[in-house]
Order: structure tokens, then C-alpha cells, then sequence
């Protein structure tokens, strides 16, 4: 049932756009749509343009690229290693980022060189998808990048706990959560410009492999044939996905699950083709991720709930039925 | 000659007796009751205060701190210093309490003071206890002294801590915005028993003033809650949202330094 391409990104620009203005609307300040609209025209409250350009939209903006390298290095992820279940959180790759974006964080060298908060979570999660590249060396099995994954996860959370909870800043060990769990809340345009071009650089990077890991797909000795060269297939797999995760991790925290949920929703509609579901991803990705978001603020929590609380809670049951369906297959 | 000796015997019972004397080594065991015996008692008298003291983010009496013995609160340390007195937060400190009295030591739980009156009683009563009625008189003057109507004109103020933290009625926060002539808005903010302001929230009442505290130990997320840029552009469009740095620790206890900080507040709020 694969339906055209355009017809499905059709169909996800559109949710794009209205969870892109439900967003705007829904924020920590009650504010009337009627405010939000003169805002826009001229003679509105310049208060409530301010709070529409500074806060809800560099949000929405960040939900929207870090999203799209989710979903996108998801897809990738999952075409490269020949497993349905791979993904950025699932794999370490996030948890490695957030590593790395803390200790430049919590050293205080992001204080003095803003670009070391995206670049520490950009090597953190080089560091982790070169790991789970090497754990994995020669299996696609899932149990062996399921395991690999959990001790990498495991490990790099402690390392961030560990190094919060040594930081002399009273504050930084109740920041455990932020970095864990993730959150957009009170992000600023300083933020956007931190992360978005690095995840730019990224998407483009993992939509320009779309080919060859279509290729892959057949197989590596035919993908050879056919003239891809795989080890620098796997070289820009690798940087893409660090560049499109590593940077968000860094600003925004640990959202898990995007990059599982996205590239399974659409591949009923698109097929498994990667030239075709990759740029299906991006823009899946995004739309999952603005969503999110949106519940944590209409979520009638005390204080907002954090994002990677709202795509476990999607995203782990759906972990659980697809690892019981594979053995299903297999049994 | 027997009789004399008898005489010494009784005279020696009387000078024991705990009532008649001010106790000649005192042990604290709580950040605000430290600032106490720092400014009540005399210098001979202080056997001990809490490793915070000795922090400059936590007590402005971090130096002095520097000189004195200090303790973690934990009661095996204050056995091995047998002071006269140990003076301890009523509300912090309750198991090392029962643990100390269980031993024969005299304990004093301070309660916390929120409000300027609470603030006097409660220097009035270590100062009794340290049998320094004098200085706790002349401290407690001094604070007396702040006391001032806040006219109706008074310019509106929040008190956001890192994280957008904005303390509520059990601190001395409220306190102190009205002793310095401020208008606490925490309230309209829905936060009348403290709780997180948001930057969309500060941005949208625009509270006069934001009181922030002077210093950080390191880097936390929490600290730039307040350099949100949209802060800084509401000010420049509106001239709200006016930051004023006031060291946290001067206000979190109430001792002499509370006097300072309403002064230091009250300078900075006139100053153009």
C-alpha cells in the first residue's frame, strides 16, 4: 500500500504546519489567540511578540531540527546496520552526546567558547556510533546491538551523574533530569544557532547517502559492485548521524525513541527504499518530536514534564512489540 | 576550718549551676544559628560552627569561619567536643538532636525566622542562651530599625533565583523586598508559596525589579535562567524587568547581615 511519496509529505507538511502554530499558541503564559493574532499585525502587544519571537518560536524551531535529525539518523541507523531496531537513544549515540555536552558544559569551557556545548555533544556522539560500530563489528544480530547499546547508555548516564553530581554548583545535580530525560523548555534563538547548523550539516550529509545505503540494502558485495564504496558510506553515515544528534543532545538534552518510532510509522506508507524513506524521516521526525513537546506543556503536570518522558512513553511500548514480533519471525 | 571547707563545697555547687552561667563553649550545628554565635557570642565562646560557614557563597561570615573549628552536624563530632551548649535548627536537625540529649548534652533548637518580628524574638532567645542579653538587645534594634510602611507606590519586585526559583513565605524573600521599600510579586505570579517563574510569565508582568543573588560556585544550566535573551530585550523595550544583585547569603538567615542586605537592596533600587 505505498502510496506516492509527495502525497505522504503532503500529508506530514500539513501536520507540520498545525502542530508548528499549535505551538505557538500553547506556552507557560496564558495568552488569548486574539493577543497571539494582534501580536502579529501592527499595534499588538510587543510583550507578546517578544514572548512569540524569543521563546515559543526558537522552540518550535529546535523541536523541528533536532526532530529531523532523530528521525532521520534513525532511518539511517537502522538501513546501515541491517537492524530494524537501531536508533540514536536505543544505540548510546545520545546518551554519549549528552556526555560529551556536559563535561564541556560543567567545566565551564562552554563559558568561555560557546561552540564547545554543540561540539562536545558532536564528539560525544562520534565517540558513541564509532563504539557501537565496533561492538557490532560483523553481526546484525539485535541482541549483540541491543546489549551494546545498554552498557553504552548505561555507562555514559553514570559518567553524566557522576560529573554533575561533582560539580561544585549545588544546582547541577538536580540538572541530572535535564540531561536525561531532555526538555525545550525556556530555550532561546542562541540556542537555535547553536545546534541548527551542525544538524543541517548532518541531514544533508544522511540524505546524500540515501543511495548507496539503498544499494547497501542488496547486499554488501553487490552494493561494491554497483561502485559504492561502503567504508565511505559508513564514514559519512557515521559523521551524519553524530552531527545530526550530538548538537541537539547538547541544547536540548536525551529524546529517545524518535528515531525508532518514525522510520517504522512510515515505512507502511513509503516503503523501506532508504531514498525514499529517509527524507520521509527528516520530515516525520520533526513532526513527532513539535508533537511531543506540545504535550508536555498540556500535560496538567506541576512544573512542565520533560520531552524524553512523553517519547519513552510512546516509544517503549512500540520497542517492546517490535523486539516480540522479530522473535516471533524467528522462532 | 571544717565549716570553711563546707563553705568553698557550697560555693563551688553554685558557680555549677547551669542557669547562673553563660555557657563557656558553644557548638553550632545549622548555617543561620553559625551566623548567631558569630555575632552574639564572644569570640572564646564559639567551640564550633558547620563546614558551610566556611563556604563564601553560603555565609558572610566565611572568613571568620576560616578560624574556628567546624563540625558536619554529625553528633559523634560533637561528642568528642563536649561543648556546654549546641545550638541547632529546630526544623533541620532533629534526629542529631534526640541522638545529643540522649547523651546529656543541652540542646537548643532555633526555630527558622521568615519575618522581621520572628527574626528579633529569635535573637533575643540565643542571646539569652549565650548570656549575652546586651548585644542581642543593640542587634535586635539595629534590625528593629528596618521597619518601614511600604507605600502604596512601591515599585513592584520578584526575587528569581537560579532556575527562575522564586522563594516563598517560609524565607526571609518576602521579608526582605518589603523591608527595602519592594512590593513582592510573587503572588501574582501564582506563586504565593514559592515555586519556578517562567521567562514567558517575567516577560509578560514585568516586574520592576528582579532581585538575583551575587555569586555561583561553578557552572549550573539553573544559572542562565535569567540570561534568557528575551529578558534582556523586554528591558530595553520597556525598562522593566531591572536586575538588581543582592548576596542570597545575607538574607537567608536573619542576623545583622539581613540589615545589610535590606540596605544594600534599597541603595541599588534608588540608584539610577
Amino acid at each position: 500500500m505505498n502510496r506516492a511519496p509527495g502525497t505522504v509529505a503532503g500529508v506530514q507538511a500539513g501536520l507540520l504546519l498545525v502542530a508548528l502554530v499549535a505551538s505557538l499558541t500553547v506556552g507557560a503564559a496564558d495568552i488569548p489567540l486574539r493577543a497571539l493574532l494582534a501580536a502579529l499585525g501592527s499595534g499588538g502587544d510587543a510583550d507578546v511578540l517578544l514572548i512569540l519571537r524569543e521563546i515559543r518560536l526558537p522552540r518550535a524551531l529546535l523541536a523541528i531540527a533536532i526532530g529531523a535529525g532523530l528521525g532521520l539518523s534513525g532511518a539511517a541507523l537502522q538501513a546501515l546496520l541491517r537492524n530494524p531496531l537501531a536508533e540514536p537513544g536505543v544505540v548510546g549515540i545520545s546518551a554519549t552526546g549528552a556526555l560529551g555536552a556536559v563535561l564541556a558544559f560543567y567545566s565551564g569551557f562552554s563559558a568561555r567558547f560557546a561552540l564547545a556545548l554543540p561540539l562536545g555533544g558532536l564528539f560525544g556522539a562520534l565517540a558513541g556510533t564509532l563504539l557501537i560500530l565496533r561492538l557490532t563489528r560483523g553481526s546484525g544480530a539485535s541482541l549483540a546491538l541491543i546489549l551494546a547499546g545498554v552498557i553504552l547508555t548505561t555507562f555514559a548516564s553514570a559518567g553524566t551523574s557522576l560529573v554533575l553530581s561533582l560539580a561544585p554548583n549545588p544546582y547541577a545535580a538536580y540538572e541530572i533530569i535535564f540531561w536525561l530525560m531532555g526538555s525545550l523548555a525556556d530555550r532561546s534563538l542562541d540556542h537555535v544557532l547553536l545546534a541548527v547548523p551542525f544538524i543541517g550539516a548532518g541531514v544533508w550529509l544522511l540524505l546524500h547517502a540515501a543511495r548507496d545505503l539503498e544499494a547497501l540494502a542488496l547486499g554488501e558485495d553487490t552494493a561494491r559492485s554497483l561502485g559504492v564504496s561502503v567504508a565511505r558510506l559508513r564514514v559519512q553515515v557515521v559523521v551524519g548521524t553524530a552531527l545530526a544528534v550530538g548538537p541537539g543532545v547538547a541544547v536540548a538534552g536525551f529524546i529517545g525513541f524518535v528515531g525508532l518510532l518514525v522510520p517504522h510509522a512510515l515505512r507502511p506508507f513509503v516503503g523501506s527504499r532508504p531514498q525514499r524513506l529517509l527524507p520521509q524521516c527528516a520530515l516525520g521526525g520533526a513532526v513527532l518530536t513539535l508533537l511531543a513537546d506540545l504535550g508536555c506543556r498540556l500535560m496538567p503536570t506541576t512544573g512542565e514534564l520533560k520531552l524524553g518522558i512523553v517519547t519513552a512513553l510512546l516509544g517503549a511500548p512500540y520497542f517492546l512489540y517490535l523486539l516480540t514480533r522479530e522473535r516471533a519471525l524467528h522462532a | 576550718m571544717r565549716a570553711a571547707v563546707l563553705l568553698l563545697a557550697l560555693a563551688s555547687v553554685f558557680t555549677a549551676t547551669p542557669l547562673a552561667a553563660a555557657p563557656a563553649r558553644v557548638a553550632s550545628i545549622n548555617l543561620c544559628t553559625d551566623a548567631l554565635l558569630f555575632e552574639l557570642a564572644d569570640p572564646a565562646q564559639i567551640a564550633s560552627v558547620t563546614h558551610l560557614s566556611r563556604e563564601p557563597a553560603l555565609s558572610v561570615h566565611a572568613a571568620r569561619a576560616q578560624t574556628v573549628a567546624i563540625n558536619r552536624g554529625r553528633a559523634e563530632e560533637l561528642i568528642a567536643l563536649n561543648p556546654d551548649l549546641v545550638l541547632a535548627g529546630a526544623g533541620s536537625n532533629a534526629p542529631t538532636i534526640t541522638l545529643l540529649r540522649r547523651f546529656g548534652y543541652e540542646v537548643a533548637p532555633i526555630a527558622t525566622a521568615a519575618t522581621l518580628p520572628e527574626v528579633i524574638a529569635i535573637v533575643h532567645e540565643v542571646g539569652a542562651l549565650l548570656g549575652q542579653q546586651s548585644r542581642a538587645a543593640t542587634l535586635a534594634a539595629a534590625l528593629a530599625a528596618l521597619a518601614a510602611p511600604l507605600p502604596p507606590t512601591a515599585p513592584g519586585a520578584l526575587i528569581v533565583q537560579p532556575g527562575g526559583y522564586v522563594p516563598g513565605p517560609d524565607t526571609l524573600g518576602p521579608t526582605l523586598l518589603e523591608l527595602a521599600g519592594l512590593r513582592d510579586l510573587a503572588p501574582t505570579f501564582g506563586l504565593a508559596r514559592g515555586g519556578f517563574a517562567s521567562v514567558e510569565a517575567l516577560v509578560l508582568r514585568q516586574p520592576a525589579v528582579i532581585v538575583r543573588g551575587t555569586r555561583s560556585m561553578g557552572r549550573a544550566l539553573a544559572d542562565d535562567f535569567l540570561a534568557h535573551p528575551a529578558l534582556a530585550a523586554a528591558h530595553r523595550a520597556r525598562g522593566g524587568l531591572r536586575t538588581v544583585a543582592v548576596n542570597d547569603a545575607a538574607w537567608a538567615c536573619g542576623s545583622s547581615a539581613l540589615r545589610d542586605a535590606v540596605l544594600a537592596l534599597r541603595a541599588a533600587v534608588q540608584a539610577p
